[in-house]
């Protein structure tokens, strides 16, 4: 959590930020009028009408006119005093006056390289971090600051990575925290958060399942996911089913769109107008499907389903894609399959039980192996003796 | 993690970059471990402070902190006011920076259980003046030793960067001394990692909880030598195998249970090449002739080196 220490009086603290904005707009009005509150003893006198003068300081007009260099440290003067004079950072937002300068302080055009003065929106970003963690983990104002750090992002086309592991390692953590907070608030910040991100990434795929591990899946929230997931270049989709998702697969079999990512899961071919990469992500897994069915581990290039012109790019696509592996021999036009990626859906019933057939087959290989390669070590030991 | 960090704060250190990005900090086992000991070394009261100097790399772009080693500082704290020993962090520091001339002071290291006022000026401390990190922005990394109660518990660890607030006041000359009269800071909390050791560190870890699991602290039970270490390995693996096969025997289908049948699947799919066993035994007395073969001729080497040394020196004694 984040805390402030300010070595000088609050009054010292509020003369300066009179000289701030003095410097920066050569007045002498902001130390003028703040001064109009502080006796000659140094206390404050009319707390509330000074309050309410510092927000109109804060005003984005006023904001604006700092470089980018004096903003944050301004933006925390601010914050610090308004905290001390109010008592509590909850009573900064109850209202979103301050919320608003901050945001609106952002240029509303794209800044040069060049330009060192304006402010930049990841200033105003760093500002709205603080905020969040100034706030007490359960409060009901941290939604609020997602919301506006997720509108921030969204308005100002800002690049998804800086925001992408800080929100995908925690989202969860901090939305479970916060005191009486709404399903409803937990999903459409989830969601909103997800459709950020424009390269529909992989870490965007499996925070999605483990959301969904937590959440009923509604027909909306499935039918964004499944536009997410097949425009993602991500092939594999299998490892993302999970229980909740499934069965909400199987609530809406009948729209066409679950009906063609069922296909799709099931490697078969499809192709889509809508979805571009549809086709070719589909080819590589029905490939792999053909594989994983054969039971074979040598194949020559007329045994496998694909054409000629195209079979060894599908190959070397699938190997750099991580679902098999292998050794293509184009002189023999073969190839040697060492190992391919499985697919295990919760509805798939056979599949999971000839799966979980070969895995304790393929482990009791490996324990007797490994008793006789102790046998092997024991045996040297003894003749190294 | 609890806190929220997507940008780096600013910060009033002069040569703080301007890149924005995400920071990280990394330490090294080694430097925990040196920290931790420092700590656990310190019979005092609850009350009393430990703090030290954080040593090792920062990266150009002023984001990522690798602290490779730390040393305690000796500091008494009356009040409201600290009094550090900056000779001895000077003497120390310097000795450091001639075995390790490319790394540098990245922050400070305390015990504290709360960010107060005393913080602020070990922070001010270590952000100003020469053998420090200044002109780069300092770090401090808060180990929580004990509860709100003063028990011990096991050790929470917590890294800050301090932010500026107000005025950006200008550095002024005093005599050859440089002052920057800003004592104002926002610790924003920012992420760290524990750097995952190397295989010999992680051996010797095991090693030493094995001995402590077992009572023995004994410094000369050295790793053997021989083959039991691998034969161990190998009864551990088996029994995870053993306890995998007995788990699978109860499958039912949850989303935890087919997250386990995927990874297996796909990873366990063609374990032949252990079941030959007779290649296995070739290979494996093949490549130990090999290695008792190269420390047979490594002997001879040595021997042959230290009989030509015998010969030059006898050689030049005849001479004389």
């Amino acid at each position: 959590m984040s805390v402030f220490i300010v070595d000088n009086e609050l009054t010292s603290s509020i003369k300066e930020l009179g000289e701030i904005f003095d410097q920066v707009q050569e007045t002498e009005q902001f130390t003028t009028t703040l001064s109009k509150y502080i006796d000659e003893t140094n206390e404050i006198t009319q707390k509330d009408a000074l309050i309410k003068e510092i927000y109109n300081i804060s005003k984005t007009e006023n904001l604006i006119k700092l470089n980018d260099k004096d903003f944050e440290s301004t933006f925390n003067l601010i914050i610090y005093i308004l905290v001390e004079l109010q008592g509590d950072i909850e009573k900064l937002f109850q209202n979103d006056e301050l919320l608003n300068n901050l945001i609106q302080s952002n240029p509303k055009e794209t800044i040069s390289l060049r330009d060192k003065k304006s402010i930049k929106s990841t200033s105003i970003l760093s500002e709205l971090t603080l905020i969040f963690n100034l706030l007490d983990e359960s409060s009901e104002t941290r939604i609020k600051i997602i919301k506006a750090i997720l509108n921030f992002f969204k308005s100002n086309n800002l690049e998804f990575k800086i925001i992408e592991k800080s929100f995908t390692l925690n989202l969860n953590n901090w939305l479970s925290k916060i005191n009486n907070i709404k399903q409803e608030d937990i999903k459409s910040i989830f969601w909103e958060f997800i459709l950020l991100d424009n390269n529909h990434s992989l870490n965007s795929l499996k925070l999605i399942k483990e959301f969904t591990k937590d959440y009923e899946v509604t027909k909306d929230e499935l039918l964004t996911l499944i536009k997410f997931s097949l425009n993602s270049k991500t092939i594999d989709l299998s490892f993302m089913i999970n229980t909740n998702i499934s069965q909400s697969l199987a609530a809406n079999k009948s729209d066409s769109l679950v009906e063609l990512f069922i296909k799709y899961l099931n490697g078969e071919l499809i192709q889509s107008s809508e979805f571009p990469l549809i086709e070719s992500k589909s080819k590589i897994l029905s490939l792999c499907k053909f594989f994983d069915n054969s039971g074979k581990f040598v194949f020559k290039f007329d045994e496998i389903p694909a054409a000629k012109n195209e079979l060894e790019i599908l190959i070397i696509n699938s190997i750099k894609n991580n679902l098999i592996e292998g050794k293509l021999d184009q002189l023999n036009e073969t190839f040697k399959l060492i190992r391919v990626n499985k697919s295990v859906l919760p509805y798939d019933n056979s599949s999971i039980e000839n799966n979980l057939l070969n895995v304790k087959k393929n482990l009791t290989i490996w324990r007797d192996s490994l008793i006789n390669v102790d046998k092997v070590v024991q045996n040297f030991r003894e003749n190294t003796k | 993690m609890e806190f929220m960090h997507l940008i780096k704060p600013g910060v009033a250190a002069p040569a703080a970059s301007s890149t924005s990005g995400a920071c990280n900090v990394k330490i090294h086992t080694a430097a925990l471990f040196q920290i931790l000991e420092i700590v656990a070394k310190q019979i005092i009261s609850p009350e009393k402070r430990i703090l030290g100097t954080l040593l090792g790399y920062r990266s150009e772009d002023g984001l990522e902190f690798e602290v490779r080693d730390a040393f305690m500082v000796p500091c008494d704290e009356t009040g409201d006011s600290i009094a550090i020993e900056d000779h001895q962090h000077k003497i120390l520091y310097q000795l450091y920076k001639k075995s390790h001339p490319k790394e540098s002071v990245l922050g400070w290291f305390g015990t504290s259980n709360e960010i107060d006022n005393t913080t602020g000026l070990i922070h001010d401390f270590y952000s100003k003046g020469s053998d420090r990190a200044y002109p780069f922005p300092a770090i401090y990394l808060n180990i929580k030793f004990r509860d709100n109660e003063g028990n011990i518990i096991s050790p929470e660890i917590k890294s800050y960067l301090g932010g500026s607030i107000g005025k950006k006041q200008e550095l002024n000359k005093v005599g050859w001394k440089t002052v920057v009269p800003n004592n104002s800071y926002v610790f924003q909390p920012i992420p760290n990692e524990v750097i995952t050791g190397t295989v010999t560190e992680k051996l010797s870890l095991n090693n030493l909880l094995n001995n402590k699991l077992s009572g023995k602290f004994d410094n000369n039970n050295e790793f053997k030598h021989d083959l039991s270490y691998l034969s161990q390995q190998i009864n551990m693996i088996i029994e995870l195998i053993n306890k995998l096969l007995k788990k699978l025997e109860t499958f039912e289908v949850n989303d935890e249970n087919l997250e386990l049948l995927r990874n297996l699947s796909n990873n366990l799919n063609n374990p032949s090449s252990l079941s030959d066993v007779e290649v296995l035994k070739k290979h494996f007395q093949d490549h130990n002739q090999d290695v008792i073969m190269i420390e047979y001729l490594t002997k001879v080497v040595k021997e042959q080196i230290e009989l030509s040394a015998r010969l030059t020196v006898s050689s030049d004694k005849s001479r004389d």
